[in-house]
């Protein structure tokens, strides 16, 4: 069991001092069944094509990561001490699970997946400054067909 | 992440629905993302666990499920731990014997190198098994991680480190940051290149890194020398160094 009790005291300290802005409720997205669903990926794990250039801390910038890409050529620039990177280096669906989305798809838990993920730095000082480029990644998921976004952090 | 789910909502206008895990349950418990999974797994490893594909498919599907079962906001709870090695310790296969670090610049590279040489053959099994390595946010290649050592001995020693030939990515001294993580992800690799029934956590290997390596010596060394700096840029970077409770040694 890890919860912020069980963590080293300052680094819960800090991660609860965090502001957790209160942002106002779209309508609510009806439910519909998991097999009519296409899911893209959004990670706050600062991931990137090992060619696309690294994250700075605080960017609110994002990174492209396509449905087709190669684990090997996958990087991680977001380099906090305050989580573990070592699943990620031992397995990267431990952070990123597009492996087992192909699973899911190839069985038909989910109608598809989407072309593209999209990546982005984590440990934000103030997440309302995502506010420009999250809404433009709902508008792109949402015109490409997408009808599904599983958001992970790290 | 909680953030990033209302506002791809509201840009998708609603044709993305948003499902979730969350590490932190009060960051869930507090910007109310629309659906979201609290996870009781360490930070870094929010799917649960490294090479656990049918754990971390369950994890995965659990969150997705929400899809088709929450009418409003919800955040549930994912009701199993990671799985760990049990009573079984993990303990890293190579055993180093790491010496008292050396005052001279060129004796505390040529220890290190020593070091990274006696975990290059476990690094090459990694490279072959997983199909590749993380390391390379630095600007290094896998060729040059001996540089990486080259560069932190000097700092660590008092010497005005050279660009040498690699092609970095960042200036001094954040270079210090992303040299020393990609040392650290050259050893977590070389360590756990072998498969077996017991397997680390993240603690077990920041305890092997920073308690049984010469590596994690000279972080500390680094550390320190980084703390009494006048520049505030160096000064700014000690937080990032070492994971909080390894700042000293194991007694």
């Amino acid at each position: 069991m890890v919860r912020t009790s069980d963590m080293h005291p300052d680094m819960a300290k800090n991660l609860l001092s965090l502001p957790l802005p209160q942002i106002e409720p779209q309508a609510w997205i009806a439910a519909r069944p998991l097999a009519e669903h296409t899911v893209a990926i959004v990670t706050t794990a600062g991931m990137h094509p090992s060619g696309d250039r690294p994250f700075n801390p605080g960017s609110v910038e994002y990174r492209l990561i396509p449905g087709d890409v190669d684990f090997t050529d996958l990087r991680m620039s977001h380099l906090s001490v305050n989580f573990d990177r070592s699943g990620f280096q031992q397995d990267i669906n431990t952070v990123f699970p597009l492996e087992r989305l192909r699973e899911l798809e190839a069985d038909g838990t989910i109608a598809g997946i989407s072309r593209y993920h999209y990546s982005f730095m984590g440990a934000q000082p103030d997440p309302t400054r995502l506010e420009q480029t999250g809404e433009e990644i709902g508008r792109l998921l949402a015109e490409d067909g997408v009808t599904a976004a599983f958001l992970t952090p790290v | 992440m909680c953030a990033l789910s209302h506002y791809i909502e509201r840009g998708s206008e609603g044709r993305v629905a948003t499902t979730g895990v969350s590490l932190i349950r009060e960051h869930a418990e507090g910007m109310l993302p629309p659906r979201s999974l609290f996870v009781p797994f360490p930070l870094g490893r929010p799917l649960g666990a490294p090479d656990q594909p049918d754990f971390q498919r369950d994890v995965l599907l659990s969150s997705l499920r929400l899809l088709e079962t929450a009418a409003e906001t919800t955040l549930a709870d994912y009701p199993h731990d990671a799985p760990t090695s049990g009573d079984d310790p993990w303990a890293c296969a190579v055993a180093l014997a790491p010496p008292e670090p050396a005052d001279a610049t060129q004796a505390l590279r040529d220890q290190l190198i020593a070091e990274i040489r006696q975990l290059a053959p476990w690094h090459a099994e990694s490279v072959k098994r997983r199909g590749r390595s993380t390391v390379g946010v630095s600007g290094a290649t896998l060729d040059q991680v001996e540089g990486l050592a080259s560069l932190l001995a000097d700092f660590a020693t008092g010497a005005e480190p050279p660009d040498g030939e690699i092609n970095w990515n960042h200036r001094m001294p954040v270079r210090l940051k992303f040299a020393s993580d990609d040392l650290r992800a050259f050893y977590h690799e070389s360590a756990t290149a072998q498969p077996g029934a017991s397997y680390p956590t993240d603690a077990d290997l920041n305890d092997w890194l920073f308690n049984q390596t010469l590596l994690g010596t000279v972080l500390r060394q680094i550390v320190g020398r980084m703390s009494q700096s006048d520049d505030r840029r160096v000064a700014g970077l000690v937080i990032g160094m070492i994971p909080a409770g390894f700042a000293r040694p194991r007694s």
